[in-house]
């Protein structure tokens, strides 16, 4: 076989991929890529729809390769933040600050324009993939996938009126009570073992799906988060309700109890600390559980298709290493009562946080809890300008923290036997600033791939709000031979 | 140079000077660490119901005597124990050992052996316990009494010991009891409790009486004759006596008891004004169940005024050398069931003394001193009796029903305060506003006012700047039908601000104290009069007191 290496192209993505390299070095990178469901040219695009199909015969690739599978490692690193970007607490308002940066709480008015514009629920979001092992080929009609996946996936939510309380005050606040929910983290560590197959019906509709078990390895749960805290307008007394449920798995330790001591004054953490061990915990398959993708691929007309998929559907049951905290409380408080300030006794300060601090009464259980996967749906379609090269929109759907984050996608995608390359644009609620860009390198079987969502983050990081990146290695073998149904 | 080249190099060119953009976002050594931020904050600070009592057990200092009586009206009660006196304080019973001996002298005089036996005698003639506190016993009723006798011989002839008590009656008869003697070196004991016996005091002034006689009877049965070195000792032992009843006379005791004040120590936080009450009443009850007449007064009585410090003589009370009064005792005809005779001193009250004036001249104490006469009349022939559970108990009461009016009491308590805040907390408080809330269902208008003070009790600020007192809310009203006001509908609502900014947060920080002055005053009607008020048990204040706090950061970090 002979093999070909175009040495400028070579050294065109060298110099781009540096460039955008330096410039990410105080940033962290990450977004789902969605520019991802038409770069066909690259094999976990099926990770996407299970329907896609390839113009090669098969691939495989991953961490346990040996060199090829660490240089580079196959990773997909996503970070979100759905409420501000660097620029909107960091900024140049020029006039009478000169050249000076400020935060945008140098004014009150600012800070609080800043602060009722965020979500009522700040997130963090961060996400990464490994691929293990891949391998996919082709039989007849039919093309398999194989995938072993360790995912992370983890959150932290802060409520939004936690910075808007001090900028107002209880007093002044826009809102009849001051909503404290969300406060809390999710967190997800999983194996996927994925076994599925694109099956060409005819040529113009394949239909794929692809069957994974899950082993959960560890888990943060936070599935009631209610805290609120009301101020009567008339006699100014205070109401603060909270209510948490809180379910974790993990292998450092084991909660018994969570309870007040004695005297009250002291939260006591009945606890023991677990031998942990990695590879028992790498190995654990008792939090079992399993997904399903399901993909479809159809052309109505002649160089036009119709795609749908829904991805990771599925759930995860915890078992083992399981504690379930349940923490509920009200506090009132009127003030001290007068016959207590007429004894001199009453410390108001003391009072007060004492009967905060004991706001809530714990129930620890070790109960098995089930959690469900973070799902995508996909729909799109794509316009074949040529053989190989096609534009294509594709709206994408993502449930996370009991939402539905939406976005629209639009892209020119290049793809030929495991080269490609692709441009992006995607619309996201309050973000209009995601430009991506991938592609591949590829030197024989060789391949390698990058690609990014955010190309502008890259540039204007001071913007950046959700970054994706994703990048790896694979061997991609042979030629599938033109056919109809088969062009993308 | 190739097309595709040129367009990579501007882009790349591009992307660098776009690098300088960018770092200024990232260049913090321009950065401006200045904050503003300005929030109003609203808290609840305190809130509760005060009933009277409420108010009336924070202003008593003195607590241990001072009560309130609580059906419907309101009655202060303050009561001080004058005297308290049990038989057993007053009678002791000593311990008495009587000893005689028989020698060859008492053999000699008896002539000796005749018919087989001699016969020695020798008599006690006086009598246990006859001084205690120059009481003159007629007859003791005994509860109890430890007789032992003790007997120590070296005589060698057998015979009898016989010990009669003529004077004691035991079981219904005189008491004797008698030793038999076996003859030789012997010691015997014989312990005798007596319970329940009487001894007659009548005749012991009589020089034939006897108390105790003793008869020794020793028989000639071969043992030679009676030695000079023989004799016979007895001792007779009357130990832990106890009386049921003493009769006789007591004698003439006086008895002046220490000075003692009864204190108003809720009236003490008053500071000036005076009042009018509508039927104070001071009264003496006494319990007396020592048989003996008594002659008892006041040899001192008057009231020390809070606002003027002049002391104010009490009229009308039973002065012991003007008009003393002679206690009730209970009759010897009720023994052996005691019954304390109570007697009241009749009231001290309005009606007949100034004790309306001294108590509306606001007293801080009333200082008083008694005395006690036992048996005034001083004559033998009285017959007193003292049971065992005889007391005495005088008790000084005074009773202030809560019916008054007034032109203005002021009232003033001090209250520690702290504002523990970090100093920069402070310097970002800009204004306190403190809304206070009162329902006065009380049947006086209430004006506050509050003076801050700092460690060394300098004035620095007061809460009502600017005016001395300031009205904060008019009496509740009163139904002119029942006389009351209704805690439900009849309360008058009051809304007072008071606001703190500027110079007045610094005072505020440095306080330490407050003091709170609260003037009472009863409403005129339309006669421009003031009617005499009622408080009823179920009367209170209804207080909430909230606070709206502005704070402004506006500074660098």
């Amino acid at each position: 076989m002979e093999i070909r290496i175009n040495i400028k192209a070579v050294k065109r993505a060298l110099v781009l991929l540096l460039s955008i390299t330096c410039l990410s070095s105080n940033t962290l990178w990450g977004q789902e890529n969605l520019g991802l469901y038409y770069f066909n040219a690259v094999p976990v695009s099926a990770r996407l729809n299970p329907a896609a199909a390839f113009d090669y015969k098969g691939y495989f690739g991953g961490l346990i390769i040996p060199l090829s599978g660490q240089i580079p490692p196959p990773l997909n690193i996503g970070f979100t933040n759905n409420s501000f970007s660097f620029s909107d607490i960091f900024y140049k308002p020029g006039g009478v600050y000169g050249d000076s940066l400020v935060l945008v709480f140098h004014d009150s008015i600012q800070g609080r324009n800043f602060a009722d514009g965020l979500k009522s629920v700040i997130r963090f979001d961060l996400n990464t993939y490994i691929d293990l092992f891949h391998l996919g080929f082709r039989t007849n009609n039919i093309f398999w996938h194989f995938s072993v996946v360790e995912k992370i996936e983890a959150g932290v939510g802060m409520p939004r009126d936690l910075i808007r309380l001090p900028l107002y005050g209880n007093a002044n606040f826009p809102d009849p009570y001051i909503n404290l929910s969300g406060f809390g983290a999710r967190a997800i560590h999983y194996r996927e073992y994925g076994f599925g197959a694109a099956i060409e019906i005819n040529p113009d509709f394949i239909i794929g799906g692809k069957a994974k078990m899950l082993f959960g390895k560890a888990n943060i749960d936070m599935p009631k988060t209610d805290m609120k805290w009301e101020t009567d307008p008339v006699t100014s007394n205070f109401r603060i309700l909270g209510d948490f449920d809180i379910n974790l798995t993990q292998p450092i330790l084991d909660i018994r109890d969570i309870r007040w001591d004695s005297q009250g004054d002291s939260l006591v953490f009945d606890k023991d600390e677990k031998d942990f061990l990695p590879v028992d915990y790498m190995l654990n398959g008792k939090n079992l559980g399993m997904a399903i993708d399901l993909g479809v691929s159809y052309s109505p007309l002649d160089k036009l298709k119709l795609h749908a998929s829904i991805t990771d559907l599925g759930f995860i049951s915890w078992k083992k290493d399981v504690t379930n905290i349940k923490a509920k409380g009200e506090f009132n408080f009127e003030g001290i009562n007068l016959e207590d300030l007429l004894d001199d006794s009453v410390d108001f300060g003391a009072l007060m946080a004492d009967s905060l601090f004991r706001l809530f009464n714990f129930n620890v259980s070790h109960q098995t809890y089930r959690t469900t996967v973070p799902f995508n749906l996909y729909l799109g379609t794509n316009y074949f300008l040529t053989d190989n090269f096609n534009v294509g929109v594709m709206y994408r759907g993502k449930k996370w923290f009991e939402e539905m984050i939406s976005s629209l996608t639009f892209s020119l995608n290049y793809n030929k036997r495991g080269s490609g390359a692709v441009v992006t644009y995607t619309l996201m609620p309050d973000n209009y600033n995601n430009l991506g860009v991938g592609f591949t390198l590829k030197l024989g079987g060789w391949q390698t791939f990058f690609i990014t969502d955010n190309l502008l983050d890259a540039i204007y990081p001071q913007h950046a709000r959700e970054i994706s990146i994703r990048f790896g290695t694979n061997w991609v073998l042979g030629r599938q031979k033109k056919h109809a149904s088969l062009l993308q | 140079m190739k097309r595709s080249n040129i367009i990579l190099i501007t882009i790349s060119l591009a992307i660098l000077s776009l690098m300088g953009c960018v770092k200024d976002y990232f260049d913090f050594d321009k950065l401006s660490t200045h904050v503003q931020a300005s929030s109003r904050w609203t808290l609840p600070v305190a809130y509760g119901s005060l009933s009277f009592h409420d108010i009336l057990t924070q202003l008593d200092d003195t607590s241990s005597n001072f009560h309130i009586l609580s059906r419907d009206t309101i009655i202060l009660r303050l009561e001080d124990q004058i005297a308290s006196q049990t038989a057993a304080d007053f009678i002791t019973m000593n311990d008495k050992i009587y000893t005689q001996t028989f020698t060859k002298a008492d053999y000699d005089n008896a002539g000796g052996f005749s018919g087989g036996n001699v016969l020695m005698t020798k008599i006690d003639q006086q009598f246990p316990f006859d001084a205690i506190n120059a009481l003159i016993i007629k007859t003791a009723l005994m509860q109890h009494t430890d007789l032992t006798i003790t007997v120590n011989t070296n005589i060698s002839h057998r015979g009898f010991l016989t010990i009669n008590f003529p004077q004691i009656t035991y079981l219904g008869t005189t008491f004797t009891y008698t030793i038999e003697l076996m003859g030789g070196s012997t010691h015997i004991v014989r312990n005798l409790p007596l319970e329940n016996y009487e001894i007659d005091y009548r005749y012991q002034f009589v020089p034939t009486t006897k108390f105790i006689e003793y008869r020794l009877t020793l028989l000639d049965n071969g043992s030679g004759n009676f030695d000079s070195s023989d004799q016979l000792t007895v001792n007779v032992q009357m130990e832990n006596n106890q009386y049921t009843v003493l009769y006789g006379y007591i004698g003439q005791i006086n008895y002046i008891m220490e000075n003692s004040k009864i204190k108003f120590g809720v009236l003490n936080s008053i500071t000036s004004g005076n009042a009018v009450f509508g039927n104070p009443r001071l009264y003496v009850n006494i319990k007396n169940s020592f048989g003996l007449p008594v002659k008892f007064g006041f040899t001192e009585l008057y009231a020390k005024s809070v606002t003027s410090s002049l002391d104010i003589n009490i009229t009308g009370g039973r002065m012991y050398d003007t008009n003393p009064l002679f206690l009730g005792a209970p009759s010897i005809l009720h023994l052996p069931n005691l019954i304390p005779v109570d007697t009241v001193l009749y009231p001290i009250s309005s009606g007949n003394s100034n004790i309306g004036e001294v108590l509306g001249a606001i007293p801080e104490y009333i200082s008083y001193t008694t005395k006690f006469l036992a048996n005034p009349n001083a004559s033998t022939d009285t017959s007193n009796f003292i049971h065992r559970n005889s007391i005495l108990d005088v008790k000084l009461t005074m009773d202030i029903p809560l019916e008054l009016k007034t032109s203005g009491l002021v009232f003033m308590d001090t209250l520690d305060m702290t504002m523990d805040l970090d100093s920069s907390m402070w310097n970002r408080v800009k204004n306190i506003k403190l809304k206070i809330d009162v329902g006065n269902g009380f049947p006086h208008n209430i004006n506050i006012q509050g003076i801050f003070i700092d460690e060394n009790n300098n004035r620095i600020d007061s809460l009502f700047p600017g005016e001395d007192n300031r009205l904060l809310v008019e009496s509740g009203i009163i139904n002119p039908t029942t006389g009351r006001i209704n805690q439900q509908t009849g309360k008058t609502t009051k809304t007072t601000f008071v606001e703190v900014n500027g110079d007045r947060v610094n005072n505020l920080r440095r306080a330490k104290k407050i003091i709170i002055f609260a003037k009472y005053t009863t409403t005129y009607n339309q006669n421009n009069t003031q009617n005499l008020v009622i408080y009823y048990e179920n009367y209170s204040m209804d207080v909430k007191i909230t606070s709206d706090i502005d704070i402004l950061i506006d500074e660098h970090l």
